[in-house]
């Protein structure tokens, strides 16, 4: 298989492959933990490594951008502040929306403009227009991306120093915001003016930029420095996460609590998600009305979609939810279907969609157990339904193994991990994931719950996970993701995973007003008192990690045992389920 | 846009036993607070929500008055009234099953009194009522303080206070009047074993809002339910049922062996109340297979599940002090009449309504005017002193009259050289010349005779005593 990876795994192909996996296993994770000792944290760039053969059949543009990539990884970015700011720029390049890069380019406009009517009054503001004008620049362009080193430091000064440093020193944090919010109108009005100006093309040049430079005029007045970075990052986040022009209208109230409690974290765990979203959809189809004169299929699909963009909205739906919502096939309803046979065919849709979720975890548990042998003290980090379920089938089957439970404080999964599993009757120690290091070398096995496996061939886990599998690798354990093919992603998320990740809650850095324990903790007035003094401070706290492909040893998917690298075989191969196949189409 | 999700039910039949005073010649819900109808501030509250909808349940012999008052409000909701007659002398559970009768409702159901001011968001209760998926939730807020000076006699009427019992999670575990305890309070050490720590809070102040899921509404208007008044037993007994066992979520593999039965079966008797009450619950298979799955658990150091397992959670949610108003006794009504006047509160409570301090129709004449509410067409001679107070429509008040603190209501003639401090005048009082009156309370259309000196009283014309 790894000699042709293009092609498809056939099932014996698949089966053979199993075999030489479990027979070569341990030698494999000794040999790649070994190649992972070697590599010192280092400031400079590593060279693109050889990309993995699967990544063969990708174009050309996503090679580009490798190098950033190798940059994001944990190891550099613990040790040296350099590469930190490396890693902000990267973000920067990813999270721009396309939004952003129009405002920026029209900013861009004002900012020549107002360079061409230079006149002495205007002194004040003009100075400062380049500066963010430079900074907006720098942002959308990928050549900033592909030499961040020599790049980076320079663009920070750039950015604060040109003339009134002193000034920008002084500035509070209440000023700040005021202008962050400035700056956002300022872009919100020129998206505003270009949808206005849509109809009338010639007009575009000239009118908008106008219009933006009065308004970035406003909002330099107070001279402040702008939001940069991480910081900038997590800011759009924020507010995308708290967003609310996401029109709740027609939105079925199961959605509505769905979205509420996947926002405020009650709700963790891909597989959770997917079960939720399944019991949302179900009431949503058994009180859905066909109106007057319209096919039920189309309609019906429109009524879906809208719910589910609800939940994109506020940028939570994942791929195990969108490979769950195709697997319903609505699409797939004859066009005279009747609407009671309609909603029997949909419900038993979603019924065969739950049993298939419980089958496919039942037969991770199956191929785990290889791997987990009689006595061995294995290792999990915060909670994983997955994982969990696979642990009991085989304390069940008379496996005995003793487990420590990895907790962080910012997810209290570990704890549901541990007494559930100590309910079980298995040997549990819990600890903390900054204690991790020490108890490394008594464990023989790491399993990682993986929310989702990217085409490049990382895993998506909790916050955290990265970091377990960084120490384990390091030690010389084997670190294995346990993880669907449902769950499989044709994303492969280069540079960064901001785009696509959620802001988690810090508990340390939020305080609780009594009504409202859960709700809106992303927004600024919950940061702590004494945080809010700090107009430097940006408070970041993301739901999901990203690890990378050499640190995994094998994938546990419900099929067989892969090596992560297979990740895009079994997307692209026909005989996997035919939801996949139906994404590439 | 709220309409598919809630339905609300206003309840504005309630008779104000405990403000007598005022109120046995005006409906409850049209008391002037802030010179608008005390029922404007629930409507109010409402429309800007964006709730469409509401029905409001009144009393047949108040409903004209009623309708008419809000009618001239203008509100764009759509207001259905419900009367139920006096003479029935119904429960407020019984009062809904009336409602209910008009159709079988899907939503959930938002209950709320007529006399109920809060400058919080429904939207983050709704938000709370959500995320915690609870069957019921109410809300709290600190109560006024006791101290707060009423017009009338100094009696000491003993205010009914709830004792509110909470865990670490704001989940409402049990809802007593302390009036129903007379030294010893039992709680169940079930409860105390399961969460290790419980709260009981004396000073909160039960808002009558309630959000209802719509399994707990339909037990409520259902013929099991017997009981007549929501919030002295429907609640409580629901409350109540978090705690048995057949409220346990039952999981597939488990369902042969019930979890943890034994624990909670030895000193529960299984009621038949209990039994009708969960017929309202049926299984839902999938709910529960998410609660499996899900990684959150908001009880981790316990060996139950979240929310300990329970299909059926309650739910409190508690406003910060002074936020949330209950005027339901003179002190709140006095007290919230007093908030209104600064101008930052009436924002907070009226948001949408720009505060006029003195209509254009009272004239211009040399007065001074601070901090207080004048109404339309009322007259204001020369020379008068007026300070924090409210004062309705129609009034005539005559030359050197000094007001300060007082609340006055519609159509009051108050004639010159009068000084009234802290009093509370009903409709259509007549108050004689060169009068001095300090926290007495005016019944309506009653005259008093010049050169009265008061203090503390209740000047009416039939004598009444404070129920």
């Amino acid at each position: 298989m790894e000699e042709n990876p293009v092609q498809p795994l056939s099932k014996s192909k698949r089966k053979r492959l199993r075999k030489k996996l479990n027979k070569q296993g341990p030698k494999e994770d000794g040999g790649e933990a070994q190649a992972d000792l070697e590599f010192v944290p280092a400031v400079q760039v590593e060279p693109p490594a050889e990309p993995c053969p699967c990544l063969k059949p990708q174009p050309d543009l996503e090679r580009e951008e490798e190098s950033p990539v190798k940059v994001k990884e944990p190891e550099n970015t613990q040790e040296i502040p350099k590469t930190e700011q490396i890693k902000m720029d990267v973000t920067k390049g990813a999270e721009m929306s396309r939004e952003d890069i129009k405002a920026a380019r029209q900013a861009k406009k004002a900012a020549k403009k107002s360079k061409e009517n230079k006149k002495p009054e205007q002194k004040e503001e003009k100075t400062i227009v380049p500066k963010e004008k430079a900074q907006e620049q720098a942002q959308p362009k990928p050549a900033v991306v592909k030499e961040p080193v020599q790049k980076a430091p320079v663009e920070k000064i750039e950015e604060t120093g040109s003339t009134d440093k002193g000034k920008v020193q002084q500035k509070s944090s209440k000023e700040l915001k005021e202008e962050r919010r400035l700056k956002q109108e300022a872009q919100r009005a020129a998206k505003a003016q270009k949808a206005e100006q849509a109809k009338a093309p010639p007009v575009i040049e000239a009118k908008p930029s106008k219009s933006v430079k009065a308004v970035t005029e406003n909002v330099n007045k107070p001279a402040k420095p702008m939001l940069t970075g991480l910081a900038r990052t997590i800011a759009t986040m924020a507010r995308e996460c708290a967003r609310i022009d996401c029109n709740p209208d027609g939105v079925h109230p199961a959605f509505l609590q769905l979205e509420a409690r996947m926002q405020s974290r009650l709700l963790e765990g891909s597989t959770a998600r997917v079960v939720g979203l399944m019991r949302a959809l179900r009431s949503v189809i058994n009180d859905y009305k066909v109106p007057e004169n319209v096919a039920i299929t189309r309609d019906l699909v429109e009524h879906v979609e809208k719910q589910v963009a609800y939940l994109r909205g506020r940028r939570l739906m994942s791929v195990a939810l969108d490979h769950a919502i195709k697997s319903l096939r609505l699409n797939t309803l004859a066009y005279d279907v009747s609407e009671q046979e309609a909603k029997v065919t949909v419900n038993a849709a979603i019924d065969a969609y739950i049993n298939k979720i419980e089958q496919d975890m039942q037969s991770v548990a199956l191929n785990l157990a290889h791997k987990v042998k009689d006595g061995a003290l294995l290792a999990v980090y915060s909670y994983s339904c997955l994982i969990m379920n696979a642990l009991k089938q085989l304390f069940k089957t008379g496996k005995r193994f003793r487990v420590v439970v990895v907790g962080s404080n910012t997810h209290n999964g570990g704890m549901t991990m541990l007494s559930q599993l100590s309910d079980l009757g298995v040997e549990c120690t819990y600890l903390l994931i900054n204690q991790v290091n020490f108890i490394m070398p008594r464990v023989q096995l790491v399993l990682l719950g993986a929310e989702s496996m990217l085409a490049n061939c990382s895993m998506v886990g909790p916050a955290g996970s990265a970091q377990i599998a960084c120490v384990a690798n390091s030690q010389g354990v084997p670190v294995y993701a346990c993880c669907e093919t449902s769950k499989f992603s044709y994303d492969s998320h280069q540079g960064s995973f901001f785009k696509q990740n959620e802001l988690g809650i810090n508990l340390l850095f939020l305080t609780f007003s009594p009504l409202f324990t859960h709700c809106k903790c992303a927004e600024p007035e919950f940061l702590a008192p004494q945080l809010k003094n700090m107009p430097y401070m940006s408070q970041c706290s993301l739901r999901c990690d990203v690890v990378p492909e050499r640190f995994i040893s094998a994938i546990i998917t419900e099929v067989t045992i892969l090596p992560c690298s297979s990740v895009p075989d079994v997307l692209h191969s026909p005989s996997s389920d035919t939801v996949l196949k139906s994404r590439t189409t | 846009m709220r309409s598919n999700e809630y339905r609300v039910i206003l309840l504005a039949a309630g008779s104000g036993s405990r403000m007598r005073d005022i109120t046995n010649n005006k409906p409850k819900c049209l008391l002037p607070v802030g010179n608008m109808p005390l029922i404007w501030y629930p409507l109010s509250l409402l429309e800007r929500e964006g709730f469409k909808e509401v029905n409001v349940i009144t009393l047949d012999v108040q409903h004209a008055e009623v309708k008419k008052a809000v009618d001239k409000l203008g509100l764009k909701l759509d207001v259905k009234f419900h009367t139920i007659r006096e003479s029935d002398d119904l429960g407020t559970a019984d009062a809904l099953k009336k409602v209910a009768i008009c159709g079988e409702w899907k939503e959930d159901v938002i209950v709320m009194g007529c006399d109920f001011i809060t400058d919080q968001s429904l939207d983050e209760m709704i938000k709370l009522h959500r995320t915690t998926g609870a069957g019921m939730s109410a809300f709290f807020f600190p109560s006024i303080p006791e101290s707060t000076s009423v017009p009338g006699p100094k009696s000491k009427i003993r205010t009914d206070r709830d004792l509110v019992v909470l865990d670490k999670h704001n989940r409402l575990l049990m809802l007593t009047s302390a009036m129903d305890h007379d030294e010893n309070m039992s709680v169940r050490m079930r409860i105390i074993k399961k969460l290790g720590r419980i709260d009981i809070k004396s000073r909160l102040t039960d808002g009558h809002f309630y959000i209802l899921d719509n399994r707990v509404w339909n037990f409520i208007i259902s013929e099991e339910n017997s009981d007549m008044s929501l919030k002295g037993e429907v609640l409580p007994f629901i409350i109540k049922q978090q705690f048995s066992h057949l409220n346990k979520v039952v999981h597939k593999e488990s369902k042969g062996e019930l979890k943890r039965l034994s624990v909670d079966i030895d000193d529960e008797q299984e009621t038949e109340e209990t039994h009708k009450f969960f017929k309202h619950f049926t299984v839902d298979e999938l709910q529960n297979l998410t609660d499996l799955y899900n990684g959150y658990n908001n009880h981790p150091d316990s060996s139950y599940g979240r929310y300990l397992d329970d299909r059926l959670r309650c739910f409190a949610i508690i406003a910060p002090s002074g936020s949330s108003f209950k005027v339901n006794t003179l002190a709140s009504y006095c007290e919230v009449n007093r908030q209104v006047l600064l101008a930052e509160n009436w924002e907070r409570f009226a948001k949408s309504k720009p505060l006029v301090r003195v209509d254009p129709s009272c004239g211009s004449k040399t007065r001074k005017i601070e901090s207080s509410l004048v109404g339309a067409n009322t007259q204001i001679g020369e020379g008068v002193k007026i300070e924090k107070c409210s004062i309705g429509s129609s009034c005539i008040i005559e030359q050197n009259v000094t007001l300060s603190g007082c609340i006055i209501m519609d159509g009051v003639t108050i004639k010159e050289g009068t000084v009234l401090t802290d009093c509370l005048i009903s409709d259509k009082a007549n108050i004689g010349t060169n009068c001095n009156l300090k926290s007495c309370l005016v019944d309506a259309k009653f005259s008093v005779p010049s050169i009265t000196e008061s203090s503390s009283k209740i000047l009416s014309g039939v004598l009444m005593s404070t129920e």
